[in-house]
């Protein structure tokens, strides 16, 4: 039997033949032995496969779903605030490892060198920082008039902004309604 | 209550919103399930893995879509995925329908005779082959929907029907002669 007959029968399961097409097709059928075991075995299987009705989950189905939610929810939590924990103790401990030894003369007389060339460095930064600010300063003066009411916009916007993540935060940290 | 409402309540972290949608689509999303991998205790949990999975994704979703659809497509990469994981077992369906069919009316018995039948049927069907089955038979998707789903084209999903029919009616050829 050719592929395209068989192609035909599968149309005819799915609806895609018209009334005269299916007659026809129904005729060639019976003209040939084959064709009529195949097109059997096919209309059986698709009965057999249309009555069928869907499995059913078992009881307590939905129940255990959101358990498993709740259970991930608190997992995830647990582990951030794990994290944090974890992090607030190293910051402590290292406090607490690094101040004594500080206090020890060995220790602090090789640092102040180091202190010294820290000193120098922020010093450096500073007078950067400041000549930076002083230039900052004059072009701002020379633009004051124009760049005010840019600079009040940028102000707003920026407390518009503070609010919307605000809200969101908020959004974000409140617990789930529960059933 | 709507769809709609339930989907954005649950987008916030409303379990119970979320609960109604799972008793709403929790039968097509474990019938799917349960004819991809052919055993109850790993398509509950598979089933249970898909909603997880839509709960942590909601904001994903795209509201001008079916959330059926959206529900099913998790579903069956899900499924997908756990039979590429997946090592040889053994099936305790068989095992609790045997014990079952000594003790259960006729009808249950036919019943579950009939359900095996279907389940080897379709256990013996590539991954893909059987989901276009599943989606053509049990949620009479059309061959564009089933093709969108399963990422192929209207062409190639006619031919994996054909070819998955034609397996499955010899099947049941060899079954009545055999």
């Amino acid at each position: 039997m050719d592929e395209k007959m068989l192609a035909r029968m599968m149309q005819v399961l799915d609806g895609e033949l018209s009334a005269e097409e299916r007659s026809d097709l129904e005729g060639q059928i019976a003209r040939c032995e084959d064709c009529s075991a195949e097109w059997s075995n096919l209309q059986t299987l698709d009965q057999m496969l249309r009555q069928e009705p869907m499995v059913h989950p078992p009881r307590g189905f939905t129940g255990r779903v959101v358990a498993r939610i709740d259970q991930r929810q608190y997992r995830r939590r647990f582990l951030f605030g794990g994290a944090i924990l974890s992090l607030g103790a190293v910051a402590a401990a290292l406090l607490l490892v690094c101040l004594p030894l500080l206090s020890l003369p060995s220790v602090s007389g090789g640092l102040v060198p180091l202190f010294e060339a820290g000193r120098v460095s922020a010093v450096g930064f500073g007078e950067v920082a400041v000549t930076l600010l002083a230039s900052l300063w004059v072009t701002a003066d020379a633009l004051i008039l124009k760049a005010l009411p840019l600079a009040l916009c940028g102000f707003f916007l920026a407390l518009v902004a503070n609010l919307v993540w605000l809200v969101l935060i908020r959004k974000l940290h409140r617990t789930p309604e529960r059933v | 209550m709507e769809e709609t409402v339930l989907i954005r309540r649950s987008r916030e972290g409303d379990t119970a919103a979320f609960a109604r949608l799972v008793q709403a689509y929790q039968t097509p999303v474990y019938n799917l399930t349960y004819r991809m991998l052919g055993e109850r205790m790993e398509a509950e949990d598979a089933a249970q893995e898909t909603f997880v999975r839509a709960f942590r994704n909601l904001h994903r979703y795209d509201v001008g879509r079916s959330f059926k659809t959206w529900l099913l497509s998790i579903a069956s990469h899900h499924c997908i995925d756990c039979l590429r994981r997946r090592r040889p077992t053994f099936s305790l369906d068989t095992a609790v329908t045997r014990a079952s069919d000594a003790f259960g009316p006729e009808t249950q018995v036919i019943q579950s005779e009939h359900r095996e039948r279907i389940r080897n049927l379709l256990m013996a069907l590539s991954p893909t082959d059987r989901m276009a089955v599943t989606l053509l038979y049990w949620y009479d998707y059309s061959y564009e929907e089933i093709a969108e789903m399963l990422n192929l084209t209207v062409g190639a999903v006619k031919s994996r029907l054909f070819r998955a029919r034609r397996a499955m009616a010899q099947s049941l050829e060899e079954e009545a002669y055999g």
